[in-house]
């Protein structure tokens, strides 16, 4: 079933359920911008409510945020003004503005979901939220066991120190 | 592989880890992550993982230099960061500014790299070819190495090896198709096609072929042969009679060669050679091209008096030479490179072991001498110049 371009495309709306049971309805086009959901949408159609037992409701609430905005770049209106590239760059700049442990929780969902644009969105936002750690650091935050020998790690220490002294 | 098909469970509170069909490559497959939330101890604390393909594609955003300084955070980034397939993913801009290297031992196994913005000396790791010789030419990102082959009566050179130093990837090219024996050691130049970043590159060996058929006396020629990473193959460029070669580069695509009378001529183009002349500033001093800022440079070297002078060529016609400077600092001319702006030239003020370095800034034409390098290990049996070149740090490989 295809309603591309069939002007009844807004009204369909499809039923969520996120891992805490939390009903969510959205427009078909703002489920579609989610690879898995669009599937899952054309295999079984928008009667049944759609369960997603690996996202709870705050991350679903804004990954269904994202993708309720980046469906709407996508329509034109003509009483408005299209939304600029630099705009919606901001936006997501906006978006992605928030605590590491929610982009970490963001990330599987938008993996889960297959919502590739915002994946890319995301793990651009975690790169530069750990480019600035110090190996220590990293292995501190990601819960990585240190598993070098202290001359190994010395070794590669001093193999490396060009690229970043 | 389908990464929204797949059940990346993870119930409140309980890491749940999910099999993977990439285990061969020994990375960690999952990351556990903080949720920031309130945490008490580690096992009492929710963790999010993150399947390692994403852990690798986070990896693969990060600035250059940054990417190095990863390498120590456990062995399976390590591995991960070094691996050629992660490389390959990675930006290819350049890590910093240009980089200047050269052998700090009579083998040609270590090498020292000087970086001009932060005036420090560092261990170079370059041992990614198996033999190497020494370094022929440089363009961009690339060095081209004389390859060694083990035989039964020791190592003998073989062909040639392109190789990015800092990704560590490298691939032997094809020998030269040449029935001809040089008589003289080849004179090699290098170039990128389009930008530093491109994925193409020429090589450009001359070799002079002695011809006792020619005439019936004794001639020779230089004979010019070119490897174009497109077509992996070499082509004959063509042949230049009575003529032997010292010293060729490529300058805005053109190829600019100097030979043993200092003649210096450039041809447009390779498909029908057609070479043109130009006048030299001076007539017999042993002499060099170099190419900086698609200007053609010539240095030229009075043996008696040490009497070393720069000039830039001004291609407005008539072509002429501009004198940028000079100096007697310097007892040999070497193999001096192009390193961003500034040309680095080994200095061997006598028989012994020490290495200075000079070089001269072809914006604000000044003479400075480099601190002296910590890490040299020759011992003054090799008599040689030390090999050096000069590479923009980047990932990026052609191959």
């Amino acid at each position: 079933m295809h309603f591309q371009g069939s002007p009844n495309m807004a009204e369909k709306r499809v039923k969520l359920i996120s891992s805490d049971n939390d009903e969510f309805e959205v427009d078909e086009a703002v489920a579609f911008e989610s690879e898995t959901l669009r599937n899952m949408i054309q295999d079984t159609g928008t009667n049944v409510p759609i369960s997603i037992p690996n996202v709870s409701s705050d991350i679903l609430a804004k990954v269904l945020e994202y993708c309720s905005y980046h469906a709407e770049t996508m329509e034109t209106h003509d009483d408005k003004p299209p939304i600029t590239d630099a705009q919606i760059r901001e936006w997501d700049a906006d978006f992605v503005d928030v605590h590491p442990a929610t982009l970490y929780s963001l990330i599987l969902a938008a993996n889960y979901l297959n919502i590739k644009n915002l994946l890319d969105l995301i793990c651009q936002a975690v790169a530069n939220n750990i480019r600035g750690k110090t190996a220590v650091e990293i292995r501190k935050i990601l819960h990585i066991q240190d598993d070098f020998t202290y001359e190994e790690e010395m070794e590669i220490r001093r193999e490396t120190k060009w690229a970043f002294d | 592989m389908g990464a929204g098909r797949r059940e990346v469970g993870n119930e409140k509170g309980k890491q749940v880890m999910l099999p993977t069909s990439e285990a061969e490559n020994g990375l960690e497959k999952y990351l556990i992550l903080d949720e920031g939330c309130t945490q008490t101890t580690h096992t009492s604390c929710p963790a999010v993982v993150i399947p390692a393909e994403i852990v690798e594609r986070i990896l693969s955003l990060l600035p250059p230099p940054v990417i190095f300084k990863f390498r120590c955070v456990c062995k399976a980034w390590n591995k991960l960061l070094s691996s050629p397939s992660f490389l390959k993913t990675c930006r290819p801009e350049p890590l910093c500014r240009p980089i200047f290297f050269f052998f700090t031992d009579d083998w040609n196994r270590r090498v020292a790299a000087y970086r001009f913005e932060s005036k420090k000396w560092f261990k170079f790791p370059f041992s990614c070819v198996p033999h190497l010789t020494d370094v022929r030419a440089s363009a961009g990102n690339l060095v081209l190495c004389g390859n060694l082959v083990a035989k039964a009566d020791g190592f003998v050179e073989d062909g040639y090896v392109v190789c990015n130093p800092i990704s560590k990837l490298w691939i032997q090219l094809p020998q030269p198709p040449s029935q001809h024996k040089s008589a003289t050691s080849p004179v090699m130049a290098m170039k990128h096609l389009g930008d530093p970043s491109s994925s193409s590159f020429h090589v450009t060996q001359s070799i002079t072929v002695e011809d006792d058929r020619h005439l019936g006396g004794n001639s020779h020629f230089t004979l010019l042969q070119v490897y174009s990473s497109d077509t992996k193959q070499w082509i004959s460029a063509g042949r230049i009679w009575h003529t032997v070669l010292i010293s060729m580069v490529w300058c805005n695509d053109i190829l600019y060669c100097l030979n043993s009378l200092r003649h210096l001529f450039f041809s447009t183009t390779l498909d029908s050679l057609h070479w043109q002349s130009v006048q030299l500033p001076i007539v017999k001093e042993p002499s060099m091209l170099l190419e900086w800022n698609g200007r053609v440079i010539l240095l030229s070297f009075r043996v008696f008096s040490n009497k070393l002078r720069v000039w830039m060529l001004d291609t407005q016609i008539p072509y002429s030479w501009i004198h940028l400077g000079q100096t007697r600092a310097i007892a040999e001319l070497g193999s001096p490179v192009v390193c961003g702006d500034v040309i680095v030239f080994i200095s061997k003020r006598d028989v012994e072991a020490k290495v200075d370095l000079v070089t001269f800034n072809l914006r604000d034409k000044r003479w400075r001498a480099i601190e002296r390098c910590p890490f040299i290990e020759r011992t003054g049996d090799n008599v040689s110049f030390p090999s050096s070149w000069s590479c923009i740090p980047s990932l990026h490989s052609p191959f």
